[in-house]
């Protein structure tokens, strides 16, 4: 039923149109590839434009790709008003019977190439999911998460559940590190050592504008002292957090700063 | 220099009493700019050396130069006692005191510690261009009698492909990279002289910084000629996160000891890392004090500034 429409809308398609279109959408994937690993290789040695850099890839990959569908479409089939009518035919009845989801993610790019939530590079949550973005696809994202597993999300999640970007484009991030102490434990020693800990970890980043701090909170089985501070490279949080939790509990033991008992 | 020791000479005289700091990468002129600081003051100035646990006294009244207080902490936990003790002693001192620092520790210690609060002004030494280069190397009467030549294979291509392999495993595939050749497109778009283009080589090379121009001026230095291709920096390959902050330690410590290192870079192979950088030519050890070779010190900055360890 489709070749017969197809045949009805005038498209004369041989072997030497299917070849072109192929060679075309090869050649476009290998140059995409390329590009993005060598993209990829440049960002690794810079950490301060590592973000700028990341960023072009899904642009060089839109133009790319976006420039082999016009070759195709416009060269390669010579579409014609009347064809491509027919096309959009075909195309809405089979966004109703089975593609809108697929549709939703595209839109979900579309939206997300134009108003920029987050970029590649950036740290986010989006749903149940929290990683560095590796890729933004027209259809979906690529996160590597904190194990290094690459989770692809479906971009309508983006309408759908909350998202939350812990850097928004800039190497630094913000690190929250959260100790608990005995309800007698010295709580301005304890202050002290979380303070120093934050500002002479070899991840540390400060300005005038990114500042660490710590909170004391009491409770009535212990007291919590949140560590805030900057990570120099979002890409080193765990090992920021790690250092700092291993040399803050170091130095309480040290200091006779008693950790908090529970009942059993 | 002078725009920056200037300004300072002008409000030490201005006010009675000042806390400054004149702050330089190593081998950038610090210590060259303090002893121009004190020649030009007027009336005596005491010239004291800060060290790993040694605050040095400060005077009650007239005016004191505190060389390399970059040496007063340890970044770690409980290391900034010197750095605290200096602080009790600017503040119960009327003197005018002029503080010498590490610039990457002075960038690291006015975020994270009060003292910074105490300076009312901060003289930061920049990196030379490549006039003030020449023109220091002519004040030093260091060109005289020199030949500079201008060896560069001007027949180099400006531009040339490279094939290289990309893809993963065995799936990989040829692809022409187009490689621009820097120093040959410099050379064929300048018509430089000879003086001027080996000059320019020496500032490249040094980051600008003077110290480091004058070893590799040195090494260059064959048969009363210097040669552009002859003037090489040391070059830090990439390097992983504890090499790093080992070479962050030395670079803004200046010199540190093996005791030091140990507080610092905890649970690592220190020997095995100051092994690898000393066969690179890019640390010395001399009686168990660890330092930046002079010719490695602006790839170092470049490698960590490059990491994010620099601010």
């Amino acid at each position: 039923m489709v070749e017969s429409v197809i045949q009805e809308a005038g498209f004369k398609i041989g072997w030497g149109v299917w070849a072109r279109s192929g060679l075309a959408i090869v050649l476009a994937y290998l140059i995409a590839r390329g590009l993005s690993h060598g993209l990829n290789r440049v960002s690794q040695r810079a950490v301060e434009h590592r973000i700028a850099i990341k960023m072009l890839i899904p642009v060089f990959k839109a133009c790319i790709y976006g420039g082999t569908i016009y070759y195709v479409l416009s060269s390669v089939l010579q579409i014609s008003s009347s064809q491509l009518l027919a096309f959009s035919g075909l195309f809405g009845a089979a966004l109703g019977l089975g593609i809108k989801d697929l549709f939703a993610n595209v839109v979900g790019g579309l939206v997300m190439i134009l108003e920029r939530p987050y970029r590649v590079g950036d740290k986010i949550q989006l749903g149940d999911h929290y990683g560095e973005v590796l890729d933004i696809g027209i259809r979906t994202t690529t996160l590597v998460t904190p194990n290094d597993s690459e989770v692809s999300v479906p971009n309508y999640l983006l309408f759908t559940e909350s998202m939350s970007n812990a850097n928004a484009g800039s190497p630094e991030m913000l690190v929250v590190t959260e100790v608990a102490v005995d309800v007698d434990a010295d709580i301005g020693r304890a202050k002290e050592i979380m303070e120093q800990a934050l500002a002479t970890s070899q991840y540390f980043y400060a300005s005038d504008d990114h500042q660490p701090w710590v909170n004391v909170d009491d409770g009535p089985r212990y007291t919590t002292i949140t560590g805030k501070a900057y990570v120099n490279d979002h890409r080193n949080e765990q090992q920021f957090r790690s250092d700092i939790t291993e040399r803050v509990l170091d130095r309480f033991e040290e200091a006779g700063i008693e950790r908090p008992t529970f009942p059993e | 220099m002078e725009e920056v020791v200037g300004p300072l000479l002008a409000a030490i005289d201005e006010q009675d009493r000042l806390v400054a700091a004149v702050t330089a990468p190593p081998a950038g002129g610090r210590a060259a700019a303090l002893d121009r600081i004190e020649a030009e003051l007027d009336g005596p100035v005491a010239r004291v050396q800060a060290g790993p646990g040694v605050v040095p006294e400060l005077p009650e009244e007239g005016i004191v130069i505190v060389e390399d207080c970059q040496l007063l902490y340890e970044r770690r936990i409980d290391g900034f006692e010197g750095l605290e003790q200096l602080r009790s002693a600017i503040m119960d001192s009327e003197a005018t005191i002029v503080l010498g620092w590490d610039r990457y520790a002075w960038q690291y210690i006015a975020q994270v510690r009060e003292i910074a609060r105490l300076i009312d002004h901060v003289a930061g030494i920049p990196e030379l261009s490549a006039a003030q280069m020449g023109q220091l190397l002519e004040e030093r009467d260091v060109v005289e009698g020199i030949e500079l030549i201008d060896d560069r294979d001007r027949s180099a291509k400006i531009v040339d492909i490279e094939w290289r392999r990309v893809g993963h495993g065995e799936r990989q595939i040829g692809v022409p990279v187009p490689r621009v050749d820097i120093a040959a497109l410099r050379g064929d778009m300048a018509e430089e002289a000879a003086e001027d283009a080996v000059v320019r080589r020496l500032t490249e090379a040094a980051g600008g910084l003077p110290g480091v121009a004058w070893q590799l001026w040195q090494a260059a230095l064959h048969d009363g000629a210097v040669r552009y291709g002859d003037i090489s920096a040391t070059e830090v390959d990439d390097i992983d996160a504890v090499t790093a902050w080992l070479l962050y330690i030395v670079l803004t410590n200046e010199q540190v000891s093996m005791d030091q290192l140990d507080r610092m870079v905890t649970d690592q192979d220190i020997e095995g890392l100051l092994y690898r950088l000393r066969q690179d030519e890019i640390v010395r050890s001399e009686d168990g004090t660890v330092r930046l070779r002079v010719q490695a010190i602006p790839a170092v900055i470049d490698a960590l500034d490059r990491r994010r360890l620099l601010w």
